[in-house]
């Protein structure tokens, strides 16, 4: 039980780094309007 | 003693920084905002490490020694408000603020809406600065003198002296350029700590199924997530008090002023990217230096827990590297009160003396004054802590939700909501300080939950309502607005 509760403390790093890799390939050059 | 020499060096080498620095900062602009000069990196780790204090190193670990893995929802918090500042804010106001030319935050908001209602915005950003950061400034400064004595065995007063003359020492001389680069060095020492250490510990355990073991050893619910808790201890005390740092990120002047700070706007995005590794690696690495500290010390192993980080580094390092993983201690809290000295110090010059006083004031007149009212807030917060050893991190918590409730939903309704009026964010920035003085000081009420949290909602609300009630902006705003966005 305990170390089935231990993925939960192993996602939430993988995924905040998975969500800034995304939020740096869709906010590219090709992607911003502004530039 | 080669303890003493690697943190004699440290010392050394942040003080050349600040000289190196000295030669950089010609202007106002300069001292406190690095002239929009920095780069992805610098801006990066400068936030992370300014956010992160001495919280990161002595505290995050001693939760998990003590309490085990359900700190996580804390690191989740700081993770989440993390990567909300960066998408959300950053950009936004790093264009929008060198549209108005505001090099600071009451600055900031008093361009943005103009008006009458500018008057009352800066001073309750003042009064928001001036309570808060003290009260946050004297923490650290408390902090940085425990450590220091405790590891050193030097006198609580001997460790104050040191570090405090230190920070006040390049921080006066080379501004804003000084306490990014030194943040830099500061936030990369810390991050190597805490990810060698916890891989050093794993294997002297003999991997990670014995690493496993020894953690459990000292607790059926040291692996557990949910702490062995159930019900309103689990969601509302554990899972919910913890996530609500996120809340405080967009309020924090002392994090947020860096993003204004970035050479091209574009460059922002990779500085999140670099942000969000970063304070991954450094808040997982602390709660595992904690884990693996009980794993190897044992529950009863220290008389306090927030020594743990000390007592590992030299167990596993010979007396030198021992001394930079202890330097790296002092980093984190070094780093955080010299941003916040600054925020202060650009508060009285540019937001009081400036605005308010003598608006044509020449560069090197602001200049001056500001490195004096930076050796005047230092010697002041000395004088603060001199007496007390206590209450670190109640007064970081207070203060935290204190600019949380004050700077955060005007920050994010100024940048976001168009139909924002200046009555809308004085009032949002009234209610919220009042709400955390008033929530944090009745017993019943401050039992209940953190005051951030209803200060917060409270706060976004009184914009919200009053925003509709004074009627929508003039052209002129909305087309500053729409400006910014370009």
């Amino acid at each position: 039980m305990t170390l089935a509760s231990l993925f939960w403390f192993i996602v939430p790093p993988l995924f905040f780094v998975a969500a800034a890799v995304a939020y740096y390939m869709m906010t590219g050059p090709k992607n911003d309007r502004r530039s | 003693m080669s303890l003493y020499m690697s943190f004699g060096l440290y010392l050394l080498v942040l003080v050349s920084i600040g000289v190196v620095a000295y030669g950089r900062s010609h202007s106002l602009d300069d001292f406190v905002l690095a002239g929009r000069r920095l780069g992805a990196w610098v801006v990066a780790i400068s936030a992370k490490a300014s956010d992160m204090s001495g919280w990161l190193l002595l505290g995050l670990p001693g939760q998990a020694f003590a309490g085990g893995v359900s700190i996580v929802w804390a690191a989740i918090g700081c993770t989440v408000g993390t990567f909300f500042n960066w998408t959300v804010l950053a950009g936004r106001l790093r264009r929008y603020s060198e549209l108005l030319r505001a090099i600071t935050i009451p600055d900031f908001l008093e361009s943005r809406f103009g008006g009458q209602a500018g008057g009352p915005i800066r001073i309750i950003s003042l009064a928001v600065v001036v309570v808060f950061f003290t009260l946050y400034i004297a923490a650290q400064f408390k902090a940085a003198g425990k450590t220091v004595s405790v590891t050193f065995g030097i006198s609580y007063h001997q460790a104050v002296i040191v570090s405090a003359s230190v920070i006040i020492l390049y921080t006066m001389l080379g501004g804003f350029f000084a306490v990014a680069w030194t943040d830099l060095l500061q936030g990369l020492l810390m991050v190597v700590v805490v990810v060698i250490l916890p891989i050093i510990g794993v294997i002297s355990l003999g991997g990670f199924a014995k690493t496993a073991d020894a953690v459990l050893k000292a607790g059926p619910d040291m692996l557990s997530v949910s702490g062995g808790k159930m019900g309103w201890e689990l969601w509302v005390s554990l899972i919910i008090g913890n996530l609500a740092w996120a809340l405080g990120y967009p309020g924090q002047p002392h994090i947020v002023v860096r993003y204004m700070a970035i050479k091209k706007p574009e460059e922002l995005r990779k500085a999140a990217l670099i942000s969000v590794v970063w304070v991954v690696l450094a808040l997982w690495g602390a709660m595992c230096v904690g884990l693996i500290g009980v794993g190897i010390l044992g529950p009863g192993g220290l008389s306090d827990p927030e020594t743990v980080l000390v007592v590992l580094a030299q167990d596993f390092f010979p007396g030198w590297l021992a001394g930079i993983a202890i330097s790296a201690m002092a980093a984190a809290i070094m780093s955080t009160v010299d941003s916040q000295i600054l925020v202060l110090t650009s508060a009285a010059v540019e937001d009081f003396y400036r605005r308010l006083i003598n608006r044509a004031a020449p560069d090197r007149l602001a200049l001056m004054l500001s490195r004096t009212i930076t050796l005047a807030i230092g010697l002041l917060a000395i004088i603060v802590t001199w007496n007390s050893e206590s209450g670190v991190f109640k007064f970081v918590q207070y203060a935290w939700g204190g600019l949380a409730a004050g700077f955060g939903p005007v920050l994010i309704m100024s940048l976001r909501w168009r139909r924002t009026t200046g009555w809308g964010a004085a009032a949002g920035m009234a209610v919220g300080l009042l709400t955390v003085i008033i929530w944090h000081n009745v017993p019943a009420l401050a039992a209940l939950v953190w005051e951030l949290v209803p200060a917060f909602l409270f706060s976004l609300l009184a914009i919200v309502v009053v925003s509709w009630l004074t009627g929508p902006p003039g052209d002129d705003v909305i087309e500053q607005f729409e400006r910014s966005l370009q």
